[in-house]
């Protein structure tokens, strides 16, 4: 196979002055404008929050964790994708990978930093945090999910410090041609020392085999460690011994979407038609339908096992989500986030970009949702009636705060990507023209 | 939000304000009474006290009334036979002792009257209340009777400079526990046979004791009209020895975080200690690839 | 009426053994109670022989002034006690005077509660009836193997206890606890004044703080002075039986019953027992009961129910 039959005729000056980092246009600048407007909006919110307490929130005591804990989930299940795309297909050689590497490797970096903010904001006593390091108890899944986190954030940041290497190598060069002047400075200091030498160039290759090997598990236990934060309770829809392969499943599967997505959006902002190709968004579709279908299994399993004996403590909470105040959402997220892409793509013709885009976006706001049922109905259903608490704490919707703080995280979380690709190559200008090399007959 | 505000101050200034509470009472006194109460005790046949009580009955609520001044006599109300002044405190309690210059007074009478007379104040007129008692001692002892492990008590008051058994008082036999006492046998309360003796037989098999096995019999008279409030304590060897469960002190996992699980410490260190050493390994290597870059620019510059 | 004068006569008792002790200095094995402070004043008394005794003026303090306890001693709890619960539905009519009294004592949030009193049925045609749940203080607690900091932590006594100045604020424990027992201060608590300045001690819960957990505490701060919880001797109807299981004995302030004796005599059973927590709170089941279940739905005179 030839995955680079689209590049065939550029020069590799004409792959590099494609692939630099672009100056804002107009609608970047609007994009980026909108961006920090919604990331202000929700750090005022937080401000309001930090003074009055929790108390800001909808929050009650029976649930006493709303969407802050559910985006949290979706953060880190998205960040999954960075060791899918990159440590997987690396470890297994799929030639097509080269253009959705970085893109998925970043999307990792900027959730799992924003899973972490959103933890800090769910807390009634932020400046509380370091009570995790000096007080820290290892029996806690919290603490192994703090532990575990920030060794992905490192271990994320390190797989996208050293393959960006090259390339910085590669802007220094291409100064003169570069708009992007004001960070110059910052890539002579990131990566001035990277020539290219021959050494180089195998402890750097050793390096990130090394590292995809180890990001694989770590990404395997922050997503599992997650799911036991719900698993190691008695509740209703928590207590499952299925919970971690069925958050890692569903994590791939947003991450791919969200990758989908990204690749859409990068190759029609910056005209990428040559390097993200039909071909990559036919390739991704098969992968998304397989982890659809991989993480439908599982809510197959979830749910179709309890609703079978359905059991006194279960029956309320299958009922809320199967037929009640849930069903709403439970059959969009099962419909939209599952099933429609799932139809979409097993056609040929469903697996072209504007198709492709569509199904993605079903995919991770099915995804986003999805998170929202793990977490709240099963906290409206404790073991004992609801009685002698306030009435409003039955019931669960969000506060303009909530949405406000939630939606400057994924605020926050787009503005790391734009900001990335402002100045950095949004796909390896590097492995772009080594590829070229190694596949162009000569 | 603003009205439980205010709710909650209300009821905290009626519960906490001190003798404001008095005087609040005081003016609701067509609600509520204030009520006096005297009462004497006599702990372990050693020293008397008396104690004074007021309370405000409101509905079938009782509270306690604190900050009243109350003066305690005996005998008569005289300034010569001011026992002492208190003021109840929070729980509406005060107490006085005998002190040593009634002595003469005490030891020429067996039977003794105290009155207590409250500070009469604008909002509240001056209570009073007085109780007589009859100067007794309470003894426990045990004794087995066909092997059975028996407790008896004896009331005895002073008849001249005599302690004579009392017939027919009632009391309490009981094992001293946390709260409360529980009764030895059967029957909730004794009462003391024609020649003032209470048997009560010790039903109490296999209590737990202390780790030797002490368990504390109490007996005791309660509110009694002639002889008042009086109670003695006495260490058996009946018990249960029990030894502290030790159980709290493993590694478990709600345990404190220095008694995690070895396994769980053992996994989890391997774990961490593992990816972070490969980790710290790639940083190196960077470093490593900073060197090498630093050296092929020098040689570039040199060979320039 | 009945259980109001049992209740002042068990207080009153309480006081008289604890000074006794305190004035023989005689060693107690179960009771912590020869703590209460000497205040090293000497008065000299009278004693009914006529002698003159030198007493420590702590004697005739009405109040006993207890040693104050440090945080280490908190989190260890008291040693060779194993504290337990009975509560005998039988006499319950969801008077919620327990509510009130914890409440008040606790300071909660006038909305919230650390006592519920359920109206429970288990099934269609099944008795319906009153249930007050306090904290269950687990032996096997699901709250405190989740807390990442300790701030939550079950003492040798039994008891499991909040560190307000300690806990993060994470409500892990909230969602951990299968029994609902725990409320969170969504906002700032309303404290009588004085109260917040106070120093935070786990034992009375006091003062609540903003951003942490709170709930139901068996109030060891009363055990300590010889006392029972406050949910124990505000209830009217003797419900709620407290006790060291070490001891084998719980008592309502009237009535004192062989622990042992008792559950296995009016079967005895534990809350959610599947699910392996172990429990320090018994139940007796709601037979033969002292009220009709109708009685509890009376509504209270909306004064009372302030407090």
């Amino acid at each position: 196979m030839n995955n680079v039959e689209n590049t065939k005729k550029f020069t590799p000056e004409k792959i590099i002055s494609d692939l630099l980092p672009q100056q804002f246009g107009r609608r970047g600048v609007i994009w980026t404008g909108i961006l920090l407007a919604i990331c202000c909006i929700g750090a005022f919110a937080y401000i309001q929050q930090l003074r009055k307490g929790l108390v800001v929130t909808n929050m009650g005591d029976y649930v006493s964790w709303g969407i802050y804990i559910s985006n949290f989930v979706f953060f880190v299940a998205i960040s999954l994708v960075g060791s899918l795309i990159t440590a997987i297909f690396r470890l297994a050689d799929v030639p097509w990978r080269t253009p959705l590497t970085r893109i998925s490797e970043i999307i990792a970096v900027s959730a799992i930093t924003f899973a972490a903010l959103i933890i800090i904001v769910d807390m009634g006593r932020p400046e509380r945090m370091l009570f995790l390091f000096t007080h820290g108890r290892l029996q806690s899944p919290i603490m192994w999910d703090v532990i575990v986190i920030s060794t992905y954030f490192c271990t994320s940041l390190l797989l996208l410090y050293i393959t960006l290497l090259p390339d910085i190598k590669i802007m220094i060069g291409a100064k003169e041609k570069m708009s992007t002047t004001p960070f110059y400075k910052l890539y002579k200091w990131l990566g001035n020392f990277w020539k290219g030498t021959e050494r180089q160039e195998k402890i750097r290759d050793k390096s990130i085999t090394i590292l995809c090997i180890t990001i694989i598990p770590v990404a395997f236990c922050i997503h599992t460690v997650t799911s036991w934060l719900f698993a190691t309770t008695y509740r209703p829809g928590w207590d499952s011994t299925n919970f971690g392969a069925y958050f890692v499943s569903g994590a791939f599967l947003v991450g791919a979407g969200g990758v989908v997505v990204a690749m859409y959006v990068f190759r029609k902002v910056y005209k990428l038609e040559h390097y993200i190709t039909e071909r990559h968004f036919d390739k991704m579709g098969k992968i998304l339908v397989l982890l659809a279908l991989l993480y439908l299994y599982f809510n197959v399993n979830e749910y179709l096992v309890p609703a079978f004996k359905m059991k006194k403590d279960e029956e309320a909470h299958l009922v809320g989500l199967f037929t009640g105040e849930f069903a709403p959402l439970f059959w969009f997220a099962i419909i939209v986030g599952m099933i429609i892409p799932i139809i979409i793509l097993v056609f040929k013709k469903g697996r072209k970009p504007n198709a492709m885009f569509v199904a993605g976006v079903m995919v991770v706001v099915g995804a986003w949702f999805k998170r929202y049922l793990i977490v709240t109905p099963t906290l409206l259903h404790p073991f004992l009636p609801k009685y002698d608490a306030p009435a409003k704490y039955s019931h669960y919707f969000p506060s303009w705060q909530e949405w406000a703080i939630t939606a400057g995280s994924l605020a926050g979380v787009l503005l790391i990507i734009t900001f990335f690709a402002r100045v950095f190559p949004i796909i390896s200008i590097y492995k772009t023209i080594t590829d070229h090399e190694s596949e162009l007959p000569s | 939000m603003k009205v439980n505000y205010h709710h909650k101050l209300i009821i905290l200034l009626f519960f906490l304000a001190g003798t404001t509470a008095a005087k609040i009472q005081a003016q609701d006194s067509a609600a509520a009474t204030t009520i006096l109460s005297l009462r004497y005790f006599l702990p372990e046949n050693k020293v008397p006290y008396i104690e004074v009580n007021t309370k405000k009955k409101t509905g079938r609520i009782f509270e306690p009334v604190k900050g009243v001044a109350v003066n305690v006599y005996f005998n008569e109300t005289s300034e010569r036979n001011l026992l002492g002044k208190i003021t109840t405190a929070s729980n509406g309690i005060g107490k006085v002792g005998i002190p040593a210059s009634f002595k003469a007074a005490w030891d020429s009478a067996t039977e003794v009257k105290f009155l207590a007379v409250s500070d009469s104040s604008k909002e509240q007129e001056s209570l009073n209340s007085d109780v007589t008692i009859k100067k007794a001692i309470l003894i426990l002892d045990t004794a087995l009777v066909d092997g059975v492990r028996n407790v008896t008590a004896q009331l005895k008051e002073k008849k001249g400079s005599e302690w004579i058994a009392v017939k027919e008082i009632e009391m309490k036999v009981g094992v001293k526990r946390l709260g409360g006492n529980l009764t030895v046998g059967d029957a909730d309360t004794y009462t003391s046979d024609s020649t003032g003796l209470v048997s009560a037989a010790y039903m109490r098999d296999s209590l737990a004791g202390d780790e030797k096995g002490n368990l504390i019999l109490v007996a005791k008279v309660e509110d009694n009209d002639a002889y008042g409030n009086l109670v003695v304590e006495k260490s058996v060897l009946w018990g249960k020895p029990t030894q502290a469960d030790t159980h709290f002190w493993h590694r478990t996992l709600w345990s404190t975080g220095n008694r995690a699980p070895v396994w769980l410490i053992f996994i989890a260190f391997a774990i961490i200690a593992g990816v972070w050493s490969t980790i710290i390994y790639l940083v190196r290597q960077i470093i490593k690839i900073k060197k090498i870059g630093k050296e092929y620019e020098r040689t570039a510059t040199a060979i320039k | 009426m009945n259980g109001e004068k049992s209740r002042r006569e068990f207080l009153a008792a309480g006081l008289l053994t604890t000074l006794a002790v305190a004035c023989n200095s005689k060693k107690s094995p179960f009771t912590p109670e020869e703590d209460v402070k000497a205040s090293g004043e000497k008065v000299k008394l009278l004693s009914v022989d006529g002698e003159i005794i030198e007493v420590d003026k702590a004697f005739l303090k009405p109040v006993p002034h207890m040693p104050s306890v440090s945080n280490d001693e908190i989190r260890k709890g008291i040693p060779g006690k194993k504290f337990a619960m009975v509560i005998d539905l039988s006499r319950c009519k969801n008077l919620k005077k327990c509510q009130s009294a914890c409440n008040h004592m606790h300071n909660v949030h006038s909305e919230q509660n650390w006592i519920k009193v359920y109206e429970m049925q288990d099934a269609d045609k099944t008795a319906p009836y009153w249930q007050p749940t306090t904290c269950m203080h687990c032996d096997e607690p699901p709250c405190v193997k989740v807390c990442p900091v300790g701030a939550t932590f079950k003492r040798q006594d039994g008891i499991v206890l909040i560190d307000s100045d300690r806990c993060i604020g994470c409500r892990f424990c909230m969602a951990a606890c299968p029994y609902s027992t725990r409320v969170f201060n969504w906002e700032e608590p309303i404290l009588p004044e004085g109260v917040a300045e106070q120093e935070y001690n786990a034992e009375t819960s006091v003062p609540q703080k903003r951003g942490t957990v709170g709930k139901c505490d068996f109030c060891p701060d009363m055990t300590r002075m010889g006392m029972l919880p406050h949910c124990v001797s505000a209830c009217p109807n003797g419900v709620f039986f407290f006790g060291d299981i070490n001891e084998d004995s719980v008592t309502n302030g009237s009535e004192t019953f062989r622990f042992s004796d008792l559950v296995k005599d009016k079967a005895g059973y534990r809350l959610l027992e599947d699910l392996g927590t172990k429990p320090s709170v018994y139940y007796l089941p709601p037979v033969n009961r002292n009220f009709k279940f109708e009685d509890g739905l009376k509504k209270e005179e909306p004064a009372e129910k302030k407090s």
